[in-house]
C-alpha cells in the first residue's frame, strides 16, 4: 500500500513534467484514499499507548478494506490502463518543469526555513499546530516532487531524498501529536513524541543547509543544459509510457 | 478546442475514457473545466445505467469515442440507444445536450461538427 502510494506521487510528478493535466485527480484520488491507511501507519509506529492503540489498528482495518475495494473499481482500472497508453515524456518538456520546481521549492525553502525559522521553535511549543505545520508539510511535499524529477531525470536525488525524510519525520510526529487528544493516560506517550519532533526538527534544518547547495547546482545544471543533449529521456524509443520506466 | 473555447463553455466536471485519444482531447478540454476530471473504463464501452449514475453534475463534459457517444445522445435524447444514427459525430466534433440526464429527459442544443467549430475559432 505504501508502494502504491509512492508510485502515485511519482506519476503525478512525471505527468507534471510531461505537462499532462488529467489523470492527475485520478491519482490524486488514488493516494489520499491509500494515505488514510498510511496516516493510521503512521500513528501506530509511534507506540500509542495500549488503548489507542487498539482504536487505531480498528480504523486500519476498515481503512484497508477500503482500499481494498478501490482497487477493484472502475476509476482504478481505468487510471491503470491509461496511463499504460500513455506517451513517453519529452526530456526538453521536463527540463522545463525541473527548473520551475527547483525555483519554487527554493522559495518555499527559504520563506519557511531561513525567513521564518522560529517555525522549529513554534513546532516544539504547539506541538506542530496550524500554520507551521502546514508550511512544512507544503515544503516537504515540494522538495518530494522536486525528488521525484531529478529521479526521472537521471540527476542525483539523495540530498533532496535525506531533506525530505528529515522533514517527514518532524511532519509525522507533528501529525501524530495534532490528531491526539492530551490526557492523563498519554501524556508520556505526547511528552515522547514532543522531545522527538524537536530533535527530528533540528536535524531538518541542518539537512536543509546540506541540500540548499544541491537545489542551487541543480537550478544551474538545468539552466545550462545544451539543447543538442535534449534527446529523449530513459531511453524513450524503447519504452512505451511512464509506467515502463 | 479553440472552436469550443469560442463557445464560452465551462464545465464542473470531466469525464474521459483511458484510451489515448480520448486522454488526448481531455488534456486540451481540462483548461474549461473548474472541477474533478475523472477516468472511467464505462465510456470505453457501448453506455451503461452504470455510466448515466457517473454524470452527475450541473455541467458535465465527456471525452469519449463512437459509435457509443452517439448511443449515449440518442438514449439520453430519444430514450432509445438503438436510435443513434440520428447523431453524426464526427472525430472532434462536440454534441450539447441539456436537461435531466436520464434516457429521453435531455434535449439537444447543438451538434456541432469539426468544421463549425473551426469556424468559429477562427481558423
Amino acid at each position: 500500500m505504501h508502494q502504491l502510494r509512492v508510485s502515485c506521487a511519482r506519476l503525478l510528478v512525471l505527468l507534471q513534467l510531461g505537462h499532462v493535466r488529467v489523470l492527475r485527480d485520478d491519482l490524486r484520488w488514488l493516494r489520499r484514499r491509500v494515505g488514510e491507511l498510511r496516516d493510521l501507519d503512521v500513528q501506530l509506529e509511534a507506540e500509542p499507548p495500549a488503548r489507542l492503540a487498539r482504536a487505531l489498528r480498528k480504523q486500519r482495518l476498515e481503512a484497508l478494506d477500503a482500499v481494498r475495494n478501490d482497487l477493484k473499481c472502475d476509476r482504478f482500472i481505468a487510471l491503470q490502463r491509461a496511463l499504460s497508453l500513455l506517451p513517453p515524456v519529452s526530456r526538453e518538456r521536463a527540463e522545463k518543469s525541473l527548473q520551475r520546481m527547483n525555483k519554487r521549492t527554493l522559495e518555499l525553502g527559504a520563506q519557511k526555513l531561513w525567513r521564518e525559522s522560529s517555525a522549529f521553535r513554534d513546532l516544539a511549543r504547539t506541538g506542530g499546530k496550524g500554520r507551521t505545520l502546514h508550511a512544512l508539510h507544503a515544503l516537504r511535499r515540494q522538495v518530494r516532487r522536486l525528488r521525484y524529477a531529478a529521479d526521472w531525470l537521471d540527476t542525483d536525488s539523495q540530498k533532496l531524498k535525506d531533506f525530505q525524510e528529515a522533514l517527514g519525520e518532524v511532519c509525522n510526529r507533528a501529525m501524530a501529536l495534532q490528531k491526539q487528544e492530551t490526557d492523563e493516560a498519554s501524556l508520556t506517550y505526547h511528552r515522547r513524541l514532543r522531545a522527538e519532533l524537536v530533535k527530528h526538527a533540528r536535524i531538518a534544518a541542518h539537512e536543509w543547509k546540506n541540500v540548499k547547495p544541491t537545489l542551487e547546482e541543480l537550478s544551474d545544471d538545468v539552466v545550462h543544459h545544451s539543447p543538442r543533449d535534449s534527446g529523449p529521456p530513459h531511453g524513450d524509443t524503447e519504452r512505451s509510457g511512464p509506467t515502463a520506466h | 478546442m479553440r472552436g469550443i473555447v469560442q463557445l464560452g463553455l465551462e464545465f464542473d466536471r470531466l469525464l474521459h475514457s483511458p484510451w489515448l485519444r480520448a486522454v488526448q482531447t481531455a488534456d486540451l478540454l481540462s483548461e474549461l473545466v473548474r472541477g474533478e476530471s475523472q477516468v472511467t473504463e464505462l465510456l470505453a464501452m457501448a453506455p451503461s445505467e452504470q455510466l448515466l449514475e457517473a454524470l452527475v453534475g450541473e455541467r458535465v463534459a465527456v471525452v469519449g469515442h463512437e459509435p457509443w457517444l452517439s448511443e449515449l445522445a440518442a438514449w439520453l435524447t430519444l430514450g432509445d440507444p438503438g436510435r443513434a444514427s440520428m447523431f453524426i459525430l464526427k472525430k472532434g466534433g462536440v454534441i450539447w445536450l441539456e436537461g435531466e440526464c436520464a434516457p429521453g429527459q435531455m434535449r439537444l442544443s447543438a451538434a456541432l461538427p469539426p468544421k463549425v467549430l473551426r469556424s468559429a475559432a477562427g481558423g
